[in-house]
């Protein structure tokens, strides 16, 4: 905590050296739920960027170095919405899932994952955020209350209402995606 | 049924790669260094979430928007009692009010009817501008002027910077002239070039008049010097405006209360711009 209050306090004065080692070590973490919650890895990094430059030129306004993990994640989450909203004018990364012969598992389990990428897309940003960091990093309640400065019953709510959503997606997936018998005539 | 699916969910978040591009990392501290830090005094409370809801429960900012409404309130009540006592105890400026223009300078002036005692005597002198072609007759400290020291473009609307000053602690006279591109009435180029002044705190007669309740302007015909120009009377401001050897010349007299409401002043104007020699 010592080290980290430091590399904060140096930054503060404009040490670039001690904002990167301040940060290195949350960068992948920070592409990760990005990428995550935006589903598009170009988009992942430019809002981790956003982010960082955001906290670089405020740093000095920050009173307790000890909350800079949490500030920095919500800067994260405020930059992923920006990301969403410009989304809507830029082409959808598309990641193509290479295989030679798909198996009826294999067809079932893309389905499944198309089901799921769709309606993870058609939530708000809040909600997938919820999700991410509930899902994926482990997160209490409690805890993405505070990184999201939101009531705990705010948390409870997205996230019955994303996985409600993609609940729906699931079970209304299309039957085509279900393998089908092989005739050989 | 919950269960299964908060699992499906969590492998499905897994099943991303978990390493960031290092060219990615790379340009983002590069955009870092490229970036400076605001000064901590701009950045009251750094943990400001984004969202009206959220801004309220930031204390610190709110304390902030309380302390700039406090000063802007004050300010304003200063203002306007500022206003109040200048009327009330003192003209304007210190001149003779002539209610028309003179076409020569005039070769004596009264001084001011009570005078500081620490303030030493009014001197007429003749300021020549480097820049704009024009010479005025102004009573005062020569040190006091503020020549101008970049031309301005004659084809922009006039932002109000690159002129002379005069005084701009109390009423300033600011100074200007341009080229024409084509010969025009001095009323065209006024309402082409001349901002239309924003009414607001400085209307302090009949209380704040807002800018949506701005009226047009009205530029009405006033000697320079002989020539034939034209001026206008608004709130804190009264601008008058002459074309002479195919260039345009506007000076503005400018205060902190109600300029056009007070004849002194506008006297005072009138005689000042009765003073000005275009160098054509």
């Amino acid at each position: 905590v010592g080290v980290h209050a430091d590399l904060v306090a140096r930054a503060r004065r404009g040490d670039h050296d001690a904002f990167e080692a301040l940060v290195d070590s949350h960068y992948d973490r920070l592409v990760g739920i990005a990428r995550r919650i935006l589903r598009d890895a170009h988009a992942a990094e430019d809002a981790v960027q956003d982010a960082l430059v955001h906290a670089w030129r405020n740093l000095r306004g920050l009173r307790d170095p000890a909350r800079f993990e949490a500030w920095l994640g919500r800067l994260l989450i405020n930059a992923c919405r920006d990301q969403v909203r410009r989304a809507r004018r830029r082409p959808i990364e598309v990641r193509i899932e290479t295989f030679d012969r798909a198996t009826g598992d294999d067809q079932a389990r893309l389905a499944d994952r198309d089901a799921l990428e769709r309606a993870f897309l058609g939530l708000p940003v809040d909600q997938r955020a919820a999700l991410v960091l509930t899902h994926y990093l482990g997160y209490n309640a409690a805890e993405v209350a505070d990184l999201l400065n939101v009531p705990q019953g705010t948390v409870y709510s997205r996230l019955h209402y994303g996985a409600a959503a993609m609940r729906a997606a699931l079970v209304t997936r299309p039957v085509a995606s279900n393998p089908q018998p092989e005739h050989v005539q | 049924v919950t269960e299964p699916l908060e699992r499906d969910i969590a492998a499905w978040l897994r099943n991303e790669p978990a390493v960031a591009n290092d060219m990615g990392r790379a340009r983002t501290y590069a955009a870092v260094r490229a970036t400076r830090q605001r000064p901590a005094w701009l950045v009251p409370v750094v943990e400001v979430p984004r969202g009206w809801p959220m801004i309220i429960g930031s204390l610190p900012l709110l304390g902030w928007l309380l302390v700039a409404f406090a000063l802007t309130v004050s300010l304003t009540v200063a203002g306007v009692l500022l206003s109040d006592l200048r009327e009330e105890i003192a003209p304007v400026v210190d001149a003779t009010p002539t209610a028309s223009a003179s076409p020569t300078p005039s070769p004596t002036r009264t001084p001011s009817p009570a005078p500081s005692p620490s303030r030493p005597p009014a001197e007429r002198f003749t300021f020549q501008s480097p820049l704009y072609h024009y010479t005025i007759e102004l009573v005062g400290n020569p040190a006091a002027i503020m020549p101008a020291t970049e031309a301005w473009g004659a084809l922009t609307r006039w932002d109000g910077l690159r002129g002379e000053f005069v005084d701009k602690l109390g009423p300033h006279l600011s100074a200007i002239s341009a080229d024409l591109t084509e010969e025009m009435p001095a009323e065209t180029w006024a309402r082409a070039f001349v901002p239309p002044r924003v009414v607001g705190t400085r209307c302090r007669k009949g209380g704040i008049v807002m800018a949506m309740d701005a009226p047009k302007s009205v530029w009405k015909e006033v000697d320079f010097n002989g020539r034939s120009g034209v001026m206008r009377e608004r709130c804190g401001f009264l601008d008058g405006v002459v074309i002479a050897g195919g260039r345009a010349y506007l000076f503005s007299l400018s205060g902190p209360f109600n300029l056009s409401a007070d004849s002194a002043a506008r006297a005072e104007f009138l005689d000042l711009i009765a003073t000005v020699e275009v160098m054509d």
